[in-house]
C-alpha cells in the first residue's frame, strides 16, 4: 500500500468506533470528535450512545491522585485526569462545563480548570484571614472570555462570603466580605446575576462600582420544620423558578418548587409542572433535561451537593423527587455502579 | 501442486503475488476466507487482495499464535498481543485495514484497543501530529475551527 493512502483521517467510520468504543475517559472522546471531520462524526456516535448530559460529578477522597474527579452516566463511569499543573489540587465545584479545584495544602490558592479543553485559569487567593473553603462558583461567561467576571463563594465560620474578579486579575475585584446573609444560591437568569439566601429572598447583584445589592423579594414564606436549601432554576418556559429543599437529619424529606412572580415581587408555590422534563438539582447550576428514556418525566433528582468538608459524616443523601405524588425514590442506575459506597459529594456536571 | 500440499492446509496469495502455505484451522480465523472455504468456492489457492505480503505474514503469525496458545494461559496471549501490536504507525494501519477486510475479529480488537492507548490522555495537538501526521498544515490553516467545533459540541 502506498503511504500516501494510510489516512487515520480516512480510516473506517466503523474501524473508528471500535477504537473510540475503548476510549473509557470522556475527556478523551470529546477531544477525538475536535480531531477531524472524519473523527468527529466516528465519534460523535460513541458519544451519543454511551453519555447522556449532565452527568454525575463525583471527586475522589482527598487522598492525592491523578484522577481527581469521576464522571458517572447511566451506563459508564468515566475518570477525569488533572493535568501536571494541576497535581495536588482538589475538586470542589463544577459550573458550565468548568471545575472549581483548590490547593490541596492551601485552599487559598483556587483554579478554574475546564477538562475538555485543559484550559486552567488561576484565580487570586482568597483571603487567608477568613480560613475559607471555597464552595462554589459562577461566571458571567465562559472563563476564556477576558470579559469574564468570576464570583467564587467561600464559606468564613458558617458564613458564605463571595469574591469576584476577571480571569487574569492578580487581586479580587471586590470582597463580599460583610454580607449579613448567607447565600445558597447565585444565577444568572436573563443576563443578571441573582442570589438566593436562606431565607429566600432574592436579590439582584450587580458588578458595578461601587457594587450593588437589589433586593427583589422579600422572605419567602414557607414551613420552619427544618433548614430548607434553596435552588435556582431557570424553567423550560423562561420563569425564574425556586426549589426548597426539606432536609431532616441529614436526609431530604421533601422539595417544594416556587415560581417568582415579577409584578407582584413574591415566591408562588407550583405543582406538576415540568411535563416531559425533569430537573437534576445542582447549587449555582441546575438544568431541566428531556427526560427520555434516562430521567424520569416531572421529577427533581437531588444529589449530595450540600455536603462540605469532612469526608466522614457524609450521609450519601440522593433520590429522585416525583412532584405528582411527592414520593422520593433512589436512583437505580446509579447505585448499580457503586458510587453510594465513595464518601466524597456529588454533583451534576454540565457540559456547557 | 494440489497433490504435494497435505490435507487440511491451505495457500493463501498476497496482492504481490508472495504464496504462504498456512493450516485451514488458522486460515478460518479470518471470518472472510471461512466463508469462502465453506462455500466451497475456494480453490487451492485463496487470493488476499489488498493485503501485501508483509502484512499477510504478521496476520498470519498473530493466528497462528493464537490457534496454537489456545490452552495457554490466557496472560500470555495477552503479553503476545501487546507485543504483537507495539508497532509503527503504518504498519498498524495497514494491519487494521487487513484485519477488518478479512474479518479477523480478535487481531482487529487488539489492535484498535492499542490505537486507543495512544489516543489516552493526549491533547488534540498531540493526536493531529501523531495521527495525521503530514495534514497537519490545512489544519493549522483554519486554526479557529478547534473552537468552533467545540462550540458545536457541547450544547
Amino acid at each position: 500500500m502506498a503511504s500516501s493512502s494510510r489516512l487515520w483521517s480516512d480510516l473506517h467510520d466503523d474501524l473508528l468506533e471500535i477504537i473510540f468504543e475503548d476510549l473509557t475517559d470522556f475527556f478523551d472522546l470529546l477531544r477525538c470528535r475536535t480531531v477531524c471531520h472524519s473523527w468527529r462524526s466516528a465519534a460523535k456516535k460513541v458519544c451519543n450512545n454511551i453519555t447522556i448530559p449532565p452527568l454525575l460529578l463525583l471527586p475522589p477522597k482527598q487522598t492525592i491522585s491523578k484522577e481527581y474527579a469521576k464522571l458517572v452516566s447511566a451506563s459508564k463511569v468515566y475518570s477525569i485526569h488533572s493535568p501536571n499543573t494541576l497535581a495536588r489540587t482538589r475538586c470542589l465545584s463544577s459550573y458550565h462545563g468548568w471545575l472549581l479545584m483548590a490547593d490541596i495544602e492551601d485552599p487559598c490558592t483556587v483554579y478554574l480548570y475546564n477538562p475538555v479543553s485543559r484550559v486552567h485559569v488561576q484565580l487570586p487567593s482568597l483571603p487567608e484571614r477568613d480560613y475559607p473553603t471555597p464552595l462554589r462558583f459562577v461566571t458571567s461567561c465562559s472563563p476564556d472570555d477576558p470579559g469574564c467576571s468570576v464570583l467564587v463563594l467561600y464559606d468564613h465560620m458558617g458564613s458564605h462570603n463571595g469574591c469576584i474578579c476577571k480571569p487574569g486579575d492578580a487581586e479580587w475585584w471586590k470582597t463580599l466580605i460583610d454580607m449579613s446573609w448567607c447565600i445558597d444560591d447565585m444565577m444568572y437568569y436573563n443576563g443578571e446575576l441573582y442570589a438566593i439566601d436562606k431565607h429566600g429572598t432574592l436579590k439582584r447583584l450587580k458588578y458595578a462600582d461601587p457594587y450593588i445589592e437589589e433586593e427583589v423579594s422579600a422572605m419567602a414564606t414557607g414551613s420552619n420544620r427544618s433548614t430548607p436549601w434553596r435552588y435556582l432554576a431557570k424553567s423550560p418556559s423562561g420563569e425564574l423558578l425556586m426549589v426548597v429543599r426539606h432536609v431532616e437529619s441529614c436526609m431530604t424529606k421533601f422539595l417544594e418548587v416556587y415560581k417568582f412572580d415579577w409584578s407582584e415581587g413574591v415566591w408562588e408555590e407550583v405543582r406538576n409542572t415540568f411535563g416531559d422534563q425533569a430537573l437534576l438539582l445542582a447549587h449555582n447550576d441546575s438544568v431541566f433535561v428531556d427526560a427520555g428514556n434516562i430521567y424520569r418525566p416531572n421529577c427533581i433528582y437531588f444529589v449530595d451537593d450540600l455536603w462540605v468538608g469532612d469526608s466522614n459524616s457524609h450521609s450519601h443523601d440522593y433520590g429522585v423527587y416525583e412532584l405528582g405524588n411527592g414520593k422520593i425514590e433512589q436512583f437505580y442506575q446509579f447505585q448499580q455502579r457503586q458510587i453510594v459506597n465513595a464518601a466524597s459529594f456529588y454533583r451534576w456536571f454540565r457540559l456547557l | 501442486m494440489s497433490s504435494s500440499l497435505e490435507k487440511n492446509m491451505l495457500i493463501l496469495r498476497s496482492s504481490d503475488g508472495e504464496e504462504f502455505i498456512v493450516p485451514e484451522v488458522v486460515a478460518v480465523m479470518s471470518k472472510a476466507i471461512k466463508n469462502m472455504v465453506e462455500d466451497e468456492c475456494a480453490s487451492n489457492t485463496i487470493p488476499v487482495p489488498n493485503v501485501d505480503a508483509n502484512i499477510l505474514a504478521m496476520v498470519i503469525e498473530f493466528c497462528k499464535k493464537h490457534d496454537e496458545s489456545e490452552a495457554e494461559a490466557a496472560s500470555d496471549l495477552k503479553t503476545f498481543d501487546s507485543e504483537f501490536v507495539n508497532r509503527g504507525q503504518e504498519a498498524l494501519y495497514d494491519l487494521i485495514t487487513a484485519a477488518n477486510f478479512r474479518d479477523v475479529k480478535e487481531l482487529l480488537d487488539a489492535l484498535c484497543q492499542n490505537v486507543a492507548e495512544m489516543i489516552k490522555g493526549k491533547s488534540v495537538h498531540h493526536i493531529r501530529i501523531q495521527f495525521l501526521g503530514y495534514q497537519l498544515f490545512e489544519i493549522l490553516t483554519s486554526n479557529f475551527i478547534w473552537n468552533i467545533w467545540c462550540d458545536r459540541d457541547f450544547d
